[in-house]
């Protein structure tokens, strides 16, 4: 058996704040003892659903965050990093999905970024240019030119500079997340290359990827995680498709998404030939009155761009919106609130809540037009309004003047139904309604949806999260790439498997 | 939930009360700790009728001007074009009624409708232009101080109409007429900043442009409109300060004024990075800037020294604000 190099053992993490600190009193597990180990000059393919937790176990090995509980052991001796240039001195580089390169600066600029070598006190770009060359003919790129800025590169390349520059620090361990997202056929090709030659001088690598088709044929070992937890690690030889897609997603809870509502006839919504972008493929769905229909697919498939077009605040590419059988032309959002069409946006701290208000206002922010017509507050109504859907909601606080931020996420959430329930909607789009809170507070979240689908409401949920896509949607639509690839019509068909499959 | 977290939720200690003050009426602790400083320092000087009067006739004209202050800081920008803008308001007032020959109430149309013009082009350029505010109106600002020493040659218009001096001396119970016109601006921004949708709207984009967008609160008519209205209450305040002093000059206001509302605004608790802001606080913040100022005038304190000492007591108030926020988080 070869060497270990790396070994994480019973890795715990809760959910933590903008500093990677755990949120104090949490119980809620994005990690959930996790062991992980890397051999010398493997490639360990490391999978799982959007949120199993792979990105923060990477983030806990790059030193971005720190493990609550756990240890991790980098050649035989202890690996406690604060941040993430401590953890690329003691060779752990971590290449991002979103590239981290200064596009106004030239490559052997970004690759001696904030290590620049001085002589006399004074920067020595001699030495960067001349360094950074032998970089690039090393790793087989002597075609690139280190004076050429970063802005004019492909991503193809940047992701190179990117891969040189990690490689320049004396790395033995490369992060990899997600490489292959954004590149074409023959630049993976490449990068394959450049793997396989890595692998050859001995660097280990981790490698986190959707594509099933690539781990045979750069993997040498493959981990599942779900929900938090390692399921299993196997060798590549003993790889099979079926067995690993079982893996990732598991066992479904079944009493969480009890369903009373019953879809109506006629439709709400009904899209035609929508395009998100100009190169995408058209889009046709239709959301029918009273109807959950779920959107799944990966993250950077065009669901959230798809959502935002038909509520208008983001630009279409063509193609037709039709609500309640008639055209809905130039959308914008005042327009929307006033035809009852709400978005419950993907992060309620981002665009979805003002977390800096108390709830009273945020409940009533998407409906100050509706409810006072003569644009003065009327501060009795405003409370009488909060203080209904609080109730209806059961919004846990201690009135509503706390402000939002002191909520848990899944008192937030609820708030967030409350803001665009008050708006009293005919069509309700959910971005990720669930992401981010707690059991219980997934299925208070499931039980107040089913009740506006009684109530006529057509629902259009937006879920990264395949048990809730299946529980809770009487259609299913899966997204790749811009485009709806798939339409499942009866629940009997919907299978994690299925819609896994068509996502990928 | 469980009952005993429900629990948890519902109580409030004195501590989380105590807290809960000092986070929103920081503004208050400043204004009495200056009194108190003021009632050490001065004895029995400062607190007298005619100082306490004094002070707030002095402050008046400031306040005003702080108010629409208060506005622009709300939504997150800054407008430092005011103690220019107010300079050359005070200059078309003059030139109006005065050069021209005007009814004082055309004068005053006339100041009103430059000022909202300029407090437009800062917000186009601010809102549609996208440029930064603090670019955008130190431009603007010294356009405007340019435009006014090309127009007025660098000259004073004096004496004004009689019926103008007439207001700005006439007093009722003590106070000025220019205390009464402040307590009729700020029942107005109170009115329009704390219980309009409008008011709602400007904090809203203060705090999150994306999620106002998400909900249908257009940002781009609520800061051109803030930036008119800090315009407005800056030719307000020119017309004010040309009565007082019976001149008519473009070198009125200039960067100091600017800076004292400004910096006022803050003092009553206005946020630099928008969505916070009363206009009580304001209004508090002016008193407490003149406050600090007649303290120094009392103590006999050299003139030279005043922009010092007062710039350095408004630091401190403001470190001790945003510690106080962190330490408070």
């Amino acid at each position: 058996m070869a060497e270990k190099i790396l070994e994480m053992k019973h890795i715990t993490k809760y959910i933590f704040d903008a500093y990677g600190k755990k949120i104090a009193g949490t119980t809620v597990r994005i990690l959930s003892d996790v062991n992980f180990d890397l051999e010398r000059g493997e490639v360990h393919i490391l999978v799982g659903e959007n949120g199993a937790g792979k990105s923060t176990l990477m983030k806990v090995l790059g030193g971005n965050i720190p493990a609550d509980e756990g240890e991790i052991i980098l050649e035989g001796k202890p690996y406690i990093v604060h941040g993430p240039r401590e953890a690329r001195e003691k060779g752990v580089a971590f290449v991002h999905q979103e590239l981290n390169l200064c596009l106004n600066l030239d490559i052997a600029h970004n690759i001696f970024l904030g290590r620049e070598p001085k002589k006399n006190g004074f920067v020595d770009h001699k030495y960067i240019y001349q360094k950074s060359r032998e970089f690039l003919d090393e790793f087989g790129f002597g075609d690139i030119n280190p004076h050429t800025m970063v802005r004019d590169l492909s991503t193809a390349r940047q992701q190179v500079v990117e891969i040189v520059k990690a490689l320049s620090y004396d790395s033995k361990i490369l992060i990899l997340d997600e490489p292959t997202a954004s590149l074409t056929s023959s630049e993976i090709e490449h990068l394959f290359n450049l793997i396989r030659a890595l692998k050859a001088r001995g660097v280990s690598m981790i490698y986190i990827s959707h594509r099933m088709d690539e781990f045979n044929e750069i993997g040498d070992r493959l981990t599942v995680l779900r929900d938090g937890q390692s399921i299993d690690t196997i060798s590549m030889a003993d790889y099979n498709y079926d067995n690993v897609v079982r893996m990732m997603v598991g066992r479904t809870i079944t009493n969480m998404f009890e369903c009373e509502h019953v879809p109506g006839e006629e439709d709400v919504l009904r899209v035609e030939g929508f395009k998100i972008g100009p190169d995408t493929d058209p889009i046709s769905f239709h959301v029918k009155k009273g109807e959950i229909v779920g959107m799944g697919g990966l993250v950077g498939s065009g669901r959230s761009e798809l959502a935002r077009g038909i509520y208008g605040v983001r630009e279409y590419y063509g193609g037709k919106i039709y609500y309640k059988g008639k055209e809905y032309e130039k959308p914008t959002a005042i327009k929307s609130i006033e035809k009852g069409i709400a978005y419950l946006s993907e992060d309620r701290k981002i665009d979805g809540l003002i977390v800096a208000k108390d709830i009273k206002e945020n409940i009533s922010m998407a409906s100050i037009r509706r409810l006072f017509k003569n644009h003065i507050i009327n501060n009795r109504l405003e409370r009488q309004e909060a203080e209904t859907k609080i109730k209806e909601l059961n919004v846990i606080c201690r009135s509503m003047n706390q402000l939002v931020n002191t909520l848990s996420g899944g008192n937030q959430q609820k708030v967030l139904f409350a803001k665009w329930l008050e708006s009293s909607p005919d069509l309700l789009i959910l971005d990720e309604p669930t992401r981010g809170i707690d059991v219980n507070a997934k299925a208070e979240i499931y039980s107040i949806m089913d009740s506006i689908a009684k109530q006529g409401v057509a629902i259009l949920m937006i879920s990264s999260e395949l048990p809730e896509l299946i529980g809770m949607s009487d259609r299913i639509y899966v997204m790749r790439r811009g485009t709806i690839t798939l339409e499942i019509d009866r629940k009997e068909l919907m299978t994690q498997e299925t819609i896994l499959e068509n996502t990928l | 939930m469980t009952e005993m977290t429900r629990a948890a939720a519902g109580k409030t200690t004195m501590r989380q009360h105590a807290r809960n003050f000092a986070k929103g009426y920081g503004n208050i602790i400043i204004f009495a700790a200056v009194w108190v400083a003021g009632m050490i320092l001065c004895r029995g000087k400062f607190i007298t009728t005619v100082n306490m009067l004094g002070i707030i006739n002095q402050a008046a004209i400031a306040a005003i001007c702080c108010l629409g202050m208060t506005f622009v800081l709300m939504t997150g920008g800054i407008d430092l074009s005011v103690g220019y803008l107010l300079g050359f308001c005070a200059y078309i007032f003059g030139w109006s009624t005065v050069t021209v020959g005007m009814p004082v109430f055309a004068g005053i149309l006339i100041t009103l409708a430059v000022g909202a013009f300029f407090g437009f082009v800062n917000g186009f350029l601010v809102q549609v232009m996208k440029i930064p505010a603090f670019i955008v109106t130190l431009g603007t600002g010294y356009i405007i101080f340019g435009i006014a020493q090309i127009v007025s040659n660098g000259k004073a218009i004096t004496p004004l109409p009689a019926n103008v001096l007439a207001v700005g001396r006439t007093r009722f119970l003590g106070l000025s007429s220019m205390v009464w016109i402040m307590f009729v601006v700020v029942a107005v921004c109170y009115f329009i900043l704390h219980k309009t949708t409008f008011g709602r709207a400007l904090t809203s984009v203060g705090l999150n442009k994306e999620a106002s967008a998400l909900s249908g609160i257009s940002a781009n008519f609520t800061t051109i409109m803030v930036y008119v209205i800090c315009g407005l209450t800056s030719s307000i305040g020119a017309i004010l300060m040309a009565a007082r002093v019976n001149n008519a000059v473009c070198t009125m206001g200039g960067t100091e004024f600017t800076f004292t509302a400004i910096t006022a605004a803050v003092l009553g608790g206005a946020s630099l990075f928008g969505g916070i802001g009363t206009a009580w606080g304001s209004v508090l913040g002016v008193l407490t800037i003149y406050t600090i100022q007649n303290i120094l005038g009392l103590m006999g304190v050299n003139y030279y020294m005043y922009t010092a000492v007062q710039s350095i007591v408004i630091l401190i108030a403001i470190i001790f604000e945003n510690v106080k926020n962190r330490l408070l988080q």
